[in-house]
């Protein structure tokens, strides 16, 4: 999932070690990864990125069916990236779950829209 | 929660100060030691006081960050113009202070970043002005220019996002955290250059006297002696 914040990229997606997986086994782990590039603006910007499952059936966080993460970004800040644990459980119980994933900025009114993956659970 | 909603509370407790600046009546709020990120920093703003032509509505922002081997300095305040009229005045500025006080800057290549809705691009041209110019091609959210004496930023939005009143929140002892915008954001460490191109196409240009809004714009700024 790409979301294109001013002065800054954000990808948020399901990875088997440095790829994206649209595809995941049950029984398996992977990393849920909030990764930026670089920061381009000026003023001061606190991201919080939250990713949704719609429970913990199939797929599950660390932290069960909630996972949030706040990134803080001044000027000439590098990229930053923030990841959690998500487990596909066995048994495999659907072929499909969702994430969704909101990103929250302190400094501004409008959001970006809150964007989903739809995995495939094999 | 509420779409928009701001996920941080406001600023508590910001130092305030009502001054007059060239006999326009401000007010001054500073928040000191924010610890969000990587450095500690001091936030500013200017407000118009009350009962102006400005009153309550923010005239410009700063921060300054505690950093090795200087702190560093950024000032940023809303502008209402478009796309179009932005980049040719920004243009005119560039082509004055090349002649001008920037003469070092005619041979040197232009570096930043350009976005639209969909993509983020770095750039490097030959010259400023052929940047400002491949800048007028596409519709932009945000782009980025870097210059020795300051880099600076600008984003296009429309509508505006105007801010409540800041003397609601001041009476509550806080200062608000929405910013309004869309910004145009420059590094002040070393030089307030920028704020006479600020001055020109900002939100309150039409209401303050020009030669006031620069003192004001110039404070917020506090270059160092």
């Amino acid at each position: 999932m790409k979301f294109q914040l001013k002065g800054i990229k954000l990808d948020v997606d399901v990875k088997d070690g440095q790829a994206a997986v649209l595809k995941v086994t049950s029984g398996r782990a992977y990393g849920h990864v909030a990764q930026t590039g670089k920061y381009h603006h000026i003023t001061p910007t606190n991201l919080v990125i939250t990713s949704s499952l719609n429970d913990t059936l199939q797929l599950q966080f660390n932290s069960g069916s909630t996972w949030s993460c706040t990134m803080h970004f001044q000027p000439k800040d590098p990229g930053l990236q923030m990841s959690e644990l998500l487990q596909c459980v066995t048994p495999k119980a659907r072929n499909q779950d969702q994430i969704k994933v909101s990103v929250q900025d302190s400094s501004a009114k409008k959001q970006p829209s809150p964007q989903s993956d739809l995995l495939t659970i094999v | 929660m509420e779409e928009g909603a701001s996920t941080f509370p406001p600023y508590e407790n910001p130092k305030i100060d009502e001054i007059q600046i060239d006999g326009l009546t401000v007010v001054t709020a500073e928040v000191a030691n924010i610890h969000e990120g990587r450095s500690p920093r001091s936030h500013f703003r200017i407000i118009g006081g009350p009962k102006t032509s400005v009153a309550g509505h923010t005239l410009v922002y700063s921060d300054t960050y505690t950093r090795t081997p200087e702190d560093e300095v950024y000032s940023y305040a809303r502008h209402n113009v478009d796309q179009r009229v932005l980049l040719e005045r920004l243009e005119g500025f560039l082509t004055s202070a090349l002649v001008t006080d920037f003469a070092e800057l005619v041979h040197r290549p232009a570096t930043g970043v350009m976005q639209t809705a969909d993509e983020m691009t770095e750039f490097e041209y030959s010259g400023y002005l052929e940047a400002v110019d491949a800048m007028k091609s596409a519709p932009l959210i945000f782009a980025r220019m870097n210059f020795p004496f300051g880099d600076m930023t600008v984003e296009f939005q429309h509508p505006a996002d105007i801010a409540e009143d800041e003397f609601r929140c001041i009476s509550e002892g806080t200062l608000q955290r929405d910013l309004e915008r869309p910004l145009f954001a420059f590094e002040a460490t070393k030089s307030d250059v920028w704020t006479t191109f600020l001055a020109s196409i900002h939100w309150a240009r039409g209401r303050v006297q020009p030669e006031v809004l620069r003192q004001v714009l110039k404070m917020a700024a506090r270059v160092p002696a």
